[in-house]
């Protein structure tokens, strides 16, 4: 009864995250089943969900981490499984488990990836000062990752993801164990990269970021797309007055169907 | 592959290393300065203990003579003794301390020795001890200059020349330059110590760039880049080449440089042994350094990729370490040189021609074998590195699984083993082959057969598929195979034994003799087991029971470990050399690893272990058949007439040629299911 609504976003250009039908498991459990959705550029899509929903499943197959099973994952209209290396260089991939290299300074660090996105020397350099600048990191680029504080760390790794400049997105809570104001900080970074016609897709147990940052949000439940489609819909579907509550009430609501008989 | 992203790589490790304390002592303290200041110490400490012991007289006690027997007076003016009278030859021995270092017993040697007889002397010493071995010595050689004395007196008395007894004298000249010693006691102790640093300057940054990346979580930001996993196998696999050449030849240099200044033994020494090594020696013990370093950062980054964690990393390099020491020692036994064939024996090989550039110099042809072997090896076990490094385990690394050490009821049911549960139980099963399977054999040969068999081969592996909860039918994958695919098996497994016999007696020949004992010990055990209850018994213990044995460890449980993680031919290869392995005997090695090789692809190919169970009864049967018929065929004299070995030979051409053309159900889908 409830496949995702096609997205209604006017025939312009072509989706920059895009999945049919991805199915994944690890050995016997399953963590996704045959999702789809699609992500165009100049949007902020949240990825919501419960705990084990599928979530972080989902955002590594984009990322090429993971294979999906059956199913197609495009990303700016590279094949995920046909054209890896294509797709990484166009994605922009931050999770708390893509550490930083503790002994590393994170301007090393910075220029270490850079370099293995092949970018010319002087151009990286560049990129680097005014990612320091933006990011707000000239306090400490001078120690090393290791010695940093989380929300220090989280900077470095943004400024990472953002380096060569990619034109999609792509965060698994980006916002954890951030403070207030690092984390409004993330996210209006996100918003302006938005902005300047990139796509962004992040998860996030945290319902305020999303109603401040995202147009749209897609919901993951026990590997399953749930809903899709704008907060203002969701609130309408279901008949609640926070996306907190149209939350809790799509999920509830599931699993009372898949309780029964 | 792009050299300027394999070289970022390296670089970058490398800068990461030298941060690290850790890396820093293992590549410079331990080489530079450690392991030469040890060495330097244990022999001085050797020189010293042996000047103290030369320049102190031996306590030599006697009996059954006094002090003006004509020995006792002889012994007497020599400071090299001290001499004590004692009343019993019992008295007991006290080497070192002042006590007795040895005991004369002079009852057999009258005072007054008519000319032509023989006196007896009882000399009691402890072989275990120093200082009672070198009384021994002195008093031999005293003795023999005595005896000497007295044959020439005798003879003189007889108006007789010594040339009578005496027709030739052989004097030794040692023609061995300085430096050849120098090279030979070299070639002795260098091999080792070099290749323990050059596998310890490896051994952390193999686990840290790998497993430890994993533990950390780094390694998914690497592979979220635009670089390929056989890149950063490359880059990584650099960095721990250039880490353990580096503490490799620091080694070799502070200890040459030790050496050659004559701080390590004593001035007298020296005049005979030349321990210096020359400049063009020094280069070609670099390039075998290069080549070792080559070929164990390679090993030890491959299996450290296994690895979960840093622990685990551990748990599985240092058994790796501890293999490598062994070619080690045993190239220091004398008569291990190289040859050609020994040349193309990775690891072993460099260490040989490590031993032969100190002791002979470089011979050309044979360095070039060494090196291309090498690379050859080197190539093989990067490319399986960067096969580890695409896997998706490397990027879940985080989820620890040691499903092996937890509990039963906390196990969930799976279809089959992983791969590292079916090495292990390998690895275990290989132990107790080695431990109790041999001894249950030593006390009977039939028993104990049967006993290894079904108790240290079938139980541990049944009983670990229980306790880990897996599900028989996949883990065995008791299958039902098509028609042909048995019967591909059942022709292969009659006719086979052509094929094999053929090529291990071309290796036995050619490469590796095996001893006659072994045809000996074989012919034993079937003598043995005629008391078994004759033929009916004989087929269950070396035909049935080894088929079902072996083939639920080897074919069911460590196959469907393998399966899905190897490419198929990866996969029959690993598991028919893991087979050979199990038989625990190098001169049947090369068979064994052939017939499993053939069992492997039979599974493989059928998806299912009736065929490679069927082959191995019928194999072994027919062993059987052909030693009772043909025992010379054992000597590998294939006691058997030519058509039968023609026969034999073109129904194994048919089966393979009919397994050929199954299609594997594992085929299409092996990463998944
Ligand atoms: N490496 C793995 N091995 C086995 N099962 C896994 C693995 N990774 C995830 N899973 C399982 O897959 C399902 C989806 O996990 P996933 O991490 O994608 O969820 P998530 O939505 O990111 O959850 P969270 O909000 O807690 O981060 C869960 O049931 C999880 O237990
Ligand atoms: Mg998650």
């Amino acid at each position: 009864m409830n496949t995702p609504e096609p997205a209604t976003v006017s025939p312009s250009p072509p989706p920059a995250i895009w999945l049919e039908k991805v199915s994944r498991s690890y050995g016997e459990v399953q963590a996704v089943r045959r999702i789809g959705f699609a992500v165009y550029p100049g949007e902020v899509v949240g990825l919501l969900g419960p705990n084990g929903a599928g979530k972080t499943t989902t955002l590594r197959m984009m990322a090429t981490l993971l294979k999906p099973d059956s199913g197609r994952i495009q990303i700016a209209g590279f094949d995920v499984v046909e054209q890896p290396l294509a797709v990484r260089s166009a994605l922009g991939y931050e999770t708390g488990d893509t550490g930083l290299y503790k002994r590393l300074k994170p301007v090393e660090f910075l220029r270490y990836f850079g370099r293995l996105h092949g970018i010319e020397k002087q151009a990286l350099e560049r990129r680097i000062a005014e990612l320091v600048e933006n990011l707000q990191m000239v306090g400490f680029t001078d120690r090393l990752c290791g010695n940093l504080s989380t929300g220090q760390q989280q900077r470095v790794s943004l400024a990472r993801a953002l380096l060569h400049d990619p034109q999609v997105l792509v965060l698994d809570e980006p916002t954890r164990g951030l403070d207030i104001l690092s984390s409004s900080f993330v996210l209006e970074s996100l918003k302006r990269a938005a902005d300047s016609g990139r796509a962004v897709l992040f998860s996030t147990h945290i319902m305020s970021e999303v109603e401040l940052t995202c147009s749209r949000v897609v919901v993951l439940h026990r590997g399953e797309v749930l809903a899709e489609g704008s907060i203002s819909g969701l609130l309408e579907r279901t008949g609640e007055g926070t996306l907190s509550r149209a939350f809790l009430a799509l999920v509830s609501q599931r699993d009372a169907e898949g309780d029964g008989p | 592959m792009r050299f300027r992203v394999i070289r970022t790589i390296a670089a970058k490790e490398l800068l990461e290393s030298f941060r690290d304390r850790r890396t820093l002592f293992l590549m410079v303290f331990l080489p530079v300065i450690l392991y030469p200041l040890l060495l330097l110490l244990v022999t001085q400490v050797s020189v010293s203990q042996k000047a103290k012991l030369e320049a102190k007289p031996s306590v030599v006690g006697y009996t059954g003579a006094d002090e003006n027997h004509p020995l006792m007076a002889i012994l007497a003016e020599d400071r090299q003794y001290q001499l004590v009278a004692v009343d019993s030859p019992d008295h007991p021995l006290d080497p070192g301390d002042g006590g007795l270092d040895c005991l004369v017993d002079v009852s057999g040697w009258p005072a007054e020795l008519p000319a032509n007889s023989n006196a007896e002397l009882k000399l009691h010493y402890l072989s275990i001890e120093d200082a009672s071995r070198q009384a021994r010595d002195r008093l031999e050689g005293s003795l023999s200059a005595w005896s000497d004395a007295e044959v020439a007196r005798r003879l003189e008395e007889l108006e007789l020349s010594v040339s009578l007894v005496e027709p030739v004298t052989v004097e030794s000249l040692d023609q061995s330059a300085p430096s050849q010693v120098g090279g030979f006691v070299l070639g002795a102790i260098l091999p080792i110590l070099v290749i323990l640093t050059v596998i310890l300057g490896a051994f952390y940054p193999a686990i840290d760039l790998t497993a430890g990346e994993k533990e950390r979580g780094s390694i998914q930001t690497l592979y979220v880049a635009p670089i390929s996993s056989f890149e950063i196998a490359a880059g990584k696999y650099l960095a721990v080449v250039s880490i353990s050449m580096v503490s490799g030849m620091a080694n070799l240099l502070s200890i040459a440089l030790l050496f050659s200044h004559k701080l390590l033994l004593g001035e007298q020494m020296l005049e005979k042994v030349d321990f210096s090594i020359s400049g063009s020696t020094l280069v070609v013990l670099f390039f075998t350094i290069f080549l070792i370093a080559l070929f164990f950062s390679a090993l030890l980054l491959t299996v450290a990729v296994l690895a979960r964690s840093y622990k685990e990393a551990q748990n599985y390099l240092t058994p790796v370490m501890l293999a490598a020491v062994v070619p080690a020692s045993v190239v220091q036994l004398p008569g291990f040189e190289l040859t050609p064939a020994l040349a193309l024996v990775p690891a072993v090989n460099a260490m040989l021609l490590m031993k032969q550039v100190l002791v002979e110099g470089v011979v050309p042809q044979l360095l070039f074998l060494v090196a291309a072997s090498t690379a050859l090896y080197t190539a093989l076990v990067l490319m399986g590195a960067g096969r580890l490094f695409a896997q998706e385990e490397v990027i879940l690394g985080e989820r620890g699984n040691m499903t092996l050490l937890a509990r039963r009821s906390q196990m969930r049911p799976r279809r089959r083993p992983s791969s590292g549960e079916g090495l292990a139980l390998f690895g275990v099963v290989l132990v107790l082959l080695f431990y109790v399977g041999s001894l249950i054999q030593a006390a009977s040969p039939a028993w104990g057969l049967a006993g290894t068999l079904w108790g240290v081969v079938l139980i541990p592996t049944v009983g670990l598929a229980w306790y880990l909860k897996l599900d028989f039918r996949h883990t065995f994958q008791v299958g039902r195979p098509t028609a042909r695919s048995m019967l591909a098996a059942g022709i292969l497994g009659i006719c086979s034994w052509s094929a094999v016999t053929f090529v291990s007696a071309w290796f036995d020949r050619h490469v590796l003799p095996a001893p006659p004992e072994l045809a000996e010990e074989m012919i034993r055990l079937l003598s043995d087991l005629e008391q078994l209850g004759g033929w009916p018994g004989l087929v269950l213990l070396v035909a049935v029971s080894p088929a079902i044995c072996e083939e639920a460890l080897c074919r069911g449980f460590l196959f469907s470990g393998l399966r899905g993680r190897l490419a198929p031919w990866a996969l029959v290869l690993v598991t028919g050399v893991l087979f050979g392995l199990l038989h625990l005997n190098l001169y049947r090695l090369v068979g064994t690893t052939l017939l499993g090789v053939v069992m492997g692809l039979l599974v493989y190919k059928s998806g299912s272990i009736w065929t490679s169970v069927l082959f191995h009864a019928l194999n072994n049967g027919v062993a059987l058949l052909l030693l009772a018929i043909a025992p010379g065929m054992l000597e590998n004299e294939m006691g058997l007439p030519l058509w039968l070995v023609g026969v034999g030979l073109a129904g194994t051409a048919a089966g393979l040629a009919l397994i050929a053309r199954e299609r594997s159900p594992w085929a299409t889908n092996q990463a998944t299911d």
